[in-house]
């Protein structure tokens, strides 16, 4: 009733309503954060996540300016009262290498980070291949842990604590083994939206982070497509109309050279006929189809899905052993569109997503004469399936203030594990492990922005979740508020607050990305995780050299964490009654300070990030009730980024990173044991740091641009061959005729060059 | 040359370094350590030494030779224990359902007192058969012994027992690796949790016995019975040249330990190397306040067994 009444009052002034939609001018795909303002009246506003606008203007000035990071800006004249426009911008190759890292969209919210896909491309990457994952870790708040895992960390959370969306849809399992690349392949890609903080109230089910990547919709008006091979993968994307400006697709594939690589490593000894045999292999695969059924009205299908497969074969005479591990991520998004009105918005859809991982053993024995003596067969599934339908609506009662309300309901499947086999004598253990367990999560939301001064913003909003599990419902009122005051001369100051619950949790001894995650829902004994978070900071822009500053600080609690119990790890026996194993009731809290320096025109572009942090944790059954650090707490954190254009078709970048070591549990002193052998005295959880992790990374690229657009890359990953630390270990060394004491350290990737090669046509 | 360079990468890709490195790390000065099993009807044995920098040389010797050590049952000073051999003994016998502590004092060393720890109830119950005999013949399977031990435990889901089996390997001097173990999980258990079975390796009366250990409440309301092999590991000494031996007086233990000693053993194995990456050391189980080390409590009966092993001397 009272929006219908701010609407009906908007529409009795004296002003004409413009709405519509922001696309590319060669493609048709809608711009996402486009800004639309009237410089006479000083009002504006930008485009939604659908790319749709609406503002209200004088009757008498109807002039706009349309403006979109690496696109030409745009003035339009003349537009009809209550009309539905669509804007074109034409791209402008040249501006591209003047992307924004922070670009205007969502600037009234604390904490929120936005890389332009354009620019993935000139980061360097382990291996050659851009990516989002990597790329956001060098951004102030935001690690990727240590080399060979696959979590993003931001502001001391977990990576289970990450919201990833895919076209709205979870992404459980956001990176390929090892964490060489993450899931999603930057060519099928639009936008990537990241909030650390101030969350927006359309947004739940996550304590940490927000991390929302929109795919293509497919170029409407004409066919192109890349394809680029390199020694990670190699990689094809192909788009463009079905209906001439009226329905479009997209697909793009990605497969793995690594498995070519990995064979080599296999050995066989044919004297005693044993052998090793490996091979690891991962693919990508997007699409996406875009249709518009009316002028306002446009329906969506995407669909992604990717997998990492691992095989192990291991014999020789008397023994055969196999071993297969396969996991990996399936979404798919149906969502329809419509402009209810030039002031509404309306989006209703459908989303399916998946995670599962499989674990196959084939152990057989086998006779003198090679016949099989016994065979064992298991195979053991986990993951988690969900479908979800989502109502939202965008309105836009006037310039003042612009609402977004609606309403998520998803139904989760958790399938902690489920075990077959042909080995009888393990019957009871199997029925057992045949549970799953269903849970339902419905979320109710409004947010508001409202324009309280011509210079101070209010981003506030409130959200609703209702979380059932048999056993147990738990609900809870989580408020957003987000203040952003604009001091002139270029200076800002923002303030987010934030309250987020979290109904799921991810039981997991590591982050390799190996099949070992497993998710599982809160239950009666592990209640929802909670957090308050606090962000504060002050944002100085200078558009007469491309300066982008901000330094930001916050603080984060967070409530209901789980751990493992000491001595206890999941690593190949799980059970159901997990609740019963973790120790529940933990408290963490995070604070820190983020330094960003960004320049984002000339022929050198480039930021530099630095944190300074401490994130901690607290339970009453591990390090005998005190504080300790959560094990990727590194209270500095830098990050140097740099492009420079040496010619047109030249560039150079490079990334140089520094971290502090991660904690880690080291001896305080060593002992006897009652078995008479030496032993290590372990005091105190995380006591220790790791040395200090840095790399330089260099890329060099070379692009033709002609008809077909092709590019040459070259890489040097880890370019001063640092080892830096993915573990320590106390070990004994024979020295002198005596023993020693001494610390390992394990490395994993040395210098490490690159190539590849890209098109696009 | 194209298969050198795939090599080259192959090998930079999936290397995984390892190096010593110069690392500080603090040391909280030198701790008496106690360690001992005190077992009801024997004498008090607990071995001191002291704790050493946690990197660096690894002393020789680290025992303790000359403290004052004494032994309070149920909070009164009982005894003075003397240090003979190699630990510090007691004059008097432990007595099931008693509580006790060991306290121990040392020029140099802040004085170290145990928590104080209750001797389980004598009550431990328990049946054995051989189910099965010697039978040799070439091969890698054999001789085997198969012992079935069933603990008459009134479906407690309470307890926790260790199972060793003294072959007097001390008299002999042999060395034998160990013995296989298995459970028939579909008779014994209906839950087989890690937490609930331990193989450790303690000393006991100065011989290092292997062990197993249960926790009754993975059984859920039934008495389980164990099945051991005792294969050729315990034969095999030189097999070759010298035969088989017969053990001579082989007998078989059952413990009822302290809750205090099964969270001890729990803890007592650290992940290491590859397991890292699994799971954080844990903090080290100690009752011993101002040191470290474990003073545990059992209650013990034994059987005496037979060896049918006919080839063996």
């Amino acid at each position: 009733m009272l929006l219908f009444l701010l609407i009906s009052m908007s529409s009795l002034s004296q002003t004409l309503t413009i709405s519509g939609y922001v696309q590319d001018y060669k493609t048709g795909e809608k711009l996402i954060g486009a800004s639309i303002f009237n410089e006479n009246a000083k009002k504006g506003t930008i485009t939604n996540n659908y790319g749709f606008f609406s503002i209200e203007l004088p009757s008498n000035n109807s002039h706009l300016k349309v403006s979109y990071v690496g696109y030409e800006t745009k003035k339009i004249t003349n537009l009809v009262a209550t009309g539905f426009t669509i804007i074109e911008l034409s791209s402008n190759n040249n501006l591209l290498q003047e992307v924004e890292v922070h670009a205007n969209k969502n600037n009234d919210i604390a904490g929120y980070v936005h890389i332009p896909i354009e620019k993935l491309k000139n980061i360097p990457a382990l291996l050659g291949e851009p990516d989002v994952i990597r790329a956001l870790s060098y951004t102030p708040g935001i690690s990727a842990g240590q080399e060979g895992t696959t979590g993003l960390y931001v502001r001391g959370g977990t990576p289970d604590q990450n919201l990833i969306l895919l076209d709205e849809a979870p992404v459980y399992n956001a990176a390929h083994f090892g964490g060489f690349v993450s899931v999603f392949n930057p060519s099928s890609l639009k936008n990537i939206d990241v909030y650390k903080a101030g969350f927006p109230a359309r947004y739940g089910g996550r304590l940490s982070s927000v991390l929302d990547i929109a795919m293509k919709d497919g170029n409407n008006k004409a066919f192109e497509g890349e394809a680029s091979l390199g020694i990670i993968g190699s990689n094809v994307s192909l788009q463009g109309p079905l209906v001439k400006e009226k329905a479009s697709f997209i697909i793009s594939g990605r497969y793995s050279n690594i498995g070519l690589l990995s064979a080599l490593g296999n050995s066989k000894s044919s004297a005693s006929e044993e052998g090793t045999t490996t091979a690891y292999s991962f693919y990508d695969f997007n699409a996406k189809l875009n249709w518009l059924l009316t002028k306002k009205t446009q329906m969506f299908l995407s669909f992604f899905t990717g997998k990492d497969y691992v095989k192990i074969n291991n014999y020789d005479k008397y023994y055969n052993n196999h071993l297969a591990l396969d996991w990996g991520n399936m979404t798919g998004t149906f969502r329809i569109s419509n402009v209810i009105s030039p002031k509404v918005f309306g989006k209703l859809a459908i989303i399916y997503s998946k995670f599962g991982a499989n674990q196959f053993t084939d152990r057989v024995i086998l006779k003198d004469d090679g016949a099989i003596q016994t065979r064992q067969i298991i195979n053991s599934e986990s993951g988690v399936e969900d479908i979800t339908g989502k109502l939202r609506f965008d309105i836009f009662p006037n310039n003042k203030i612009s609402l977004v309300t609606g309403i998520d309901i998803t139904h989760h499947l958790f399938s902690p594990s489920v075990v077959k086999t042909n080995y009888t004598t393990n019957i009871d253990s199997v029925a057992k492990l045949e549970n799953k367990l269903k849970a339902n999560e419905y979320g109710a939301y409004i947010e508001g922005e409202v324009h309280v001064l011509s210079n101070l913003t209010l981003n506030t909003g409130l959200r609703y979740t209702l979380y059932q599990v048999p056993e147990n419902n738990y609900g809870g009122l989580e408020p957003r508020f987000n203040l952003n005051y604009q001091m002139g001369n270029g200076w800002s100051f923002k303030y987010g607050f934030s309250r987020m619950n979290q109904f799921i949790n991810l039981l997991s001894n590591n982050s390799t990305g190996l099949p070992n995650d497993i998710w599982v829902p809160s239950t009666s004994k592990a209640p929802p995780q909670f957090s308050n978070q606090s962000s504060l900071g002050f944002y100085k822009k200078n558009n007469a050299y491309g300066l982008d500053i901000s330094l930001e600080c916050y603080y984060k609690s967070m409530s209901n964490l789980i751990d493992y119990p000491e001595g206890v790890n999941f690593l190949g026996s799980f059970d159901t009654k997990w609740d019963d194993i973790v120790i529940k009731n933990g408290q963490g809290r995070a604070y820190g300070i983020e330094l960003s320096i960004a320049k984002n025109k000339g022929v050198f572009t480039g930021w530099i990030a630095y944190t300074l942090s401490k994130s901690e944790r607290i339970f009453n059954a591990i390090n005998k009730g005190l504080w300790y650090p959560s094990t990727y707490d590194r209270p500095h954190n830098l990050s140097i980024v740099g492009t420079y254009n040496l010619t047109k078709k030249w560039s150079i970048n490079a990334v140089w990173i520094y971290q502090s070591g991660h904690a880690l549990t080291l001896p305080s002193a060593a002992m006897t044991d009652i078995d008479g052998f030496p032993s290590l005295v372990y005091s105190g959880r995380n006591n220790q740091r790791t040395p200090d992790a840095h790399r330089l990374d260099l890329g060099f690229s070379r692009k033709s641009i002609g008809r077909i657009e092709k590019t040459l890359s070259l890489g040097l990953y880890n370019a001063y061959n640092h080892a830096n630390p993915y573990a320590l270990d106390v070990v004994t060394k024979a020295v002198n005729g005596g023993k020693q004491l001494t610390i390992k350290q394990y490395s994993l990737f040395s210098i490490i060059p690159s190539i590849s090669y890209s098109i696009k046509f | 040359m194209l298969s050198r360079i795939v090599f080259l990468m192959s090998f930079l890709l999936i290397s995984c370094t390892e190096k010593y490195i110069d690392y500080e790390l603090p040391f909280e000065g030198e701790k008496l350590v106690l360690n001992g099993l005190l077992i009801s009807e024997t004498k008090a044995k607990i071995k001191i030494s002291h704790t050493w920098k946690p990197l660096g040389d690894v002393p020789a010797d680290v025992s303790v030779r000359d403290a004052l050590v004494i032994l309070l049952e149920d909070a009164v000073l009982m005894d003075t224990l003397q240090y003979v051999g190699d630990s510090y003994q007691s004059n008097i016998n432990i007595k099931s359902g008693h509580k006790y502590r060991i306290r121990a004092m040392r020029m140099g060393y802040n004085d170290v007192i145990s928590n104080e720890i209750l001797v389980p109830k004598n009550d431990v119950d328990f049946s054995y058969q051989q189910t099965k005999d010697i039978n040799y013949s070439l091969g890698w399977d054999t001789p085997q012994d198969q012992i079935d031990v069933t603990l008459n435990d009134n479906k407690s889901n309470k307890n926790v027992y260790a199972i060793y089996f003294d072959l007097n390997l001390k008299a002999k001097n042999l060395d034998f690796s160990g013995f296989w173990e298995s459970l028939d999980k579909t008779k014994s258990t209906t839950n087989n949790d890690k937490g609930c079975f331990l193989s450790e390796s303690i000393d006991l009366d100065g011989v290092k016995q292997k062990i197993k250990v249960y926790n009754s409440r993975c059984f859920l309301g039934i008495n389980p019975t164990f099945h051991f092999y005792l294969d050729k590991a315990y034969y095999d000494s030189d097999s070759f040249v010298q035969g088989y031996y017969k053990i001579p007086n082989p007998r078989l233990y059952v413990l009822k330990l302290d809750e205090n000693f099964w969270q001890y053993l729990q803890l007592k194995s650290q992940p290491k190397e590859f397991n890292l990456a699994f799971e954080a050391p844990h903090t080290t189980y100690t009752n011993i306040n101002g040191g470290y080390g474990i003073i545990g409590a059992a209650s013990q009966a034994f059987v005496a067994l037979t060896m049918n092993c006919k080839i063996c001397k």
